[in-house]
């Protein structure tokens, strides 16, 4: 009977190590026990980070789908704040990051960087204990490059003065075909018939006012003139890209386009003088035959200064 | 005296009443343009959204006409013509790409959407509009891969801990027939 005891016990105590040494050889053999019996896993990989709190730098997120989701359109001669929100986490605790050193740049190849100098600001009443919520805004212009950006942000830390900062986040912006005309009208003053070389009374001023290059790629579709049932044929009519070289410029075709070779607009900052052209209109001849009258687009339809 | 009869006779006016001098901003933005193609499979229809703007100081109301001009085996638009208040950036514009079943891998096409504001035609003057010809790429592509439904991932085969637990119920199975057999000698 003592021995029988004995037995139970050395039965037990052998189960009670088996099932122990299970568990200590692999947290996983359950599942596999469980996985081999049912088909059914209990469990997956997971990625689990230690930290060890004291010395850690802050890390960021840059949240993309704070942006528009879609590509950032720009705005015809103006500017366009984009906004977009970012956390910074300090496994040490939120109180160590340093809430003033949160910045962000939009980057591009060949491209002026653009920053907001003031940094980023927090947004209250988001804290964790270990993060912090901002929202950056920077500004972006008409003449900024369309194609894919890239978002820097940094920001650093007060326990051990380290900076961290990202840059594999991106978003893209929008190709914007723009120009501005001034005056949206052209006029000549009385001329006589069978002159030759009358300047017109104004000129046209063109700006490019987006982020693509129209350089070479302005045309002129024109119609002829008419004053009921007489027209002047807008052959006689001359585009040039100076005062005094209008009338030895490009000559329009009626009813098609002509490029008005020279022109160069590239896309740039007005404010700077770049990206206008002035051009100018001659009636290069007036032919004699033709009856007094006013000679306007009125019946043929405006003229259309064409990107293409 | 010839002169004088040809300059009382012969007098045009282009535009001798100038109208009231106004200034013409327009301006198309979209996603996609040449060398930055719209990427799309047999069979597929998308659309593309650009938009019309009319920015600027003194911008006025604009009315424009669209037009497919390259691509409209392809491409179509929901409507023509758009009215595109002073101010506004946002005047979006569908164009509808669809491409056939058939259409081979590789293929590519350039739609071009020509826009004309339509001016007036200025009594007194030469009126100037505004066009723009916005050209993007459509690249076929094959359909994407259906992405797998989400696998368990497998938990590491431990040779070791196998070995060890296999030998832990030969022990354990040893023991119980051991008791077994003792009891029955019994």
């Amino acid at each position: 009977m003592k021995r029988e005891g004995k037995i139970k016990s050395l039965v037990l105590i052998s189960g009670l190590m088996g099932i122990l040494l299970l568990s200590l050889v692999s947290a996983g053999w359950f599942g596999w026990i469980k996985e081999t019996i049912t088909g059914k896993a209990t469990s997956r990989l997971t990625n689990v980070s230690v930290t060890v709190v004291g010395a850690d730098m802050v890390s960021i997120v840059v949240h993309n789908g704070t942006l528009t989701g879609d590509p950032v359109r720009p705005t015809e001669e103006g500017s366009l704040s984009v906004l977009f929100n970012v956390t910074v986490t300090d496994t040490n605790g939120a109180n160590d990051i340093n809430t003033s050193s949160v910045k962000a740049y939009f980057l591009k190849p060949n491209e002026a960087t653009r920053q907001n100098i003031t940094g980023c600001v927090e947004n209250s009443g988001q804290n964790t204990d270990t993060s912090r919520n901002f929202t950056c805004t920077i500004t972006l212009w008409y003449f900024d490059a369309p194609g894919g950006w890239t978002i820097n942000v940094s920001a650093s830390d007060l326990g051990n003065k380290s900076t961290n900062s990202t840059d594999y986040y991106n978003f893209s912006c929008e190709q914007l075909q723009a120009i501005k005309m001034d005056p949206s009208e052209v006029f000549w003053n009385s001329v006589v018939s069978g002159s030759t070389n009358q300047t017109a009374g104004n000129n046209t001023k063109i700006n490019n006012t987006g982020n693509y290059n129209i350089t070479g790629k302005i045309k002129v579709n024109a119609t002829n003139l008419y004053s009921g049932s007489n027209f002047l044929d807008v052959g006689n009519i001359s585009i040039g890209l100076y005062t005094g070289s209008e009338c030895n410029g490009t000559f329009m075709v009626a009813a098609e386009e002509t490029t008005i070779n020279g022109l160069v607009l590239e896309r740039g900052n007005l404010t700077q003088g770049v990206s206008n052209e002035t051009i100018y209109y001659c009636l290069a001849t007036v032919p004699a035959i033709l009856p007094s009258g006013t000679y306007d687009t009125n019946t043929t339809g405006s003229w259309t200064i064409k990107l293409v | 005296m010839k002169n004088k009869k040809i300059f009382s006779i012969g007098v045009i006016l282009v535009m001798a009443i100038l109208v009231t001098s106004t200034v013409l901003a327009f301006g198309v933005s979209s996603p996609y343009w040449v060398g930055n193609p719209v990427s799309i499979y047999p069979g597929e229809t998308k659309t593309v959204e650009l938009s019309y703007q009319n920015m600027g100081e003194d911008a006025e109301d604009l009315n424009v006409r669209a037009e497919i001009t390259k691509g409209n085996e392809i491409a179509s638009l929901s409507k023509q013509d758009y009215f595109v208040a002073a101010n506004t950036k946002d005047t979006e514009v569908d164009v509808i790409v669809s491409v056939p079943a058939s259409t081979g891998i590789g293929t590519t096409y350039k739609v071009t959407l020509t826009s004309r504001t339509v001016t007036p035609g200025t009594e007194g003057g030469v009126g100037l509009g505004v066009g723009m010809d916005t050209t993007f790429d459509v690249n076929v592509t094959s359909r994407p891969p259906v992405a797998p439904a989400e696998t368990l991932a497998e938990e590491p085969t431990n040779a070791l801990g196998i070995t060890l637990f296999v030998a832990l119920a030969i022990l354990i199975v040893a023991i119980i027939l051991l008791v077994l057999s003792r009891k029955k000698k019994k």
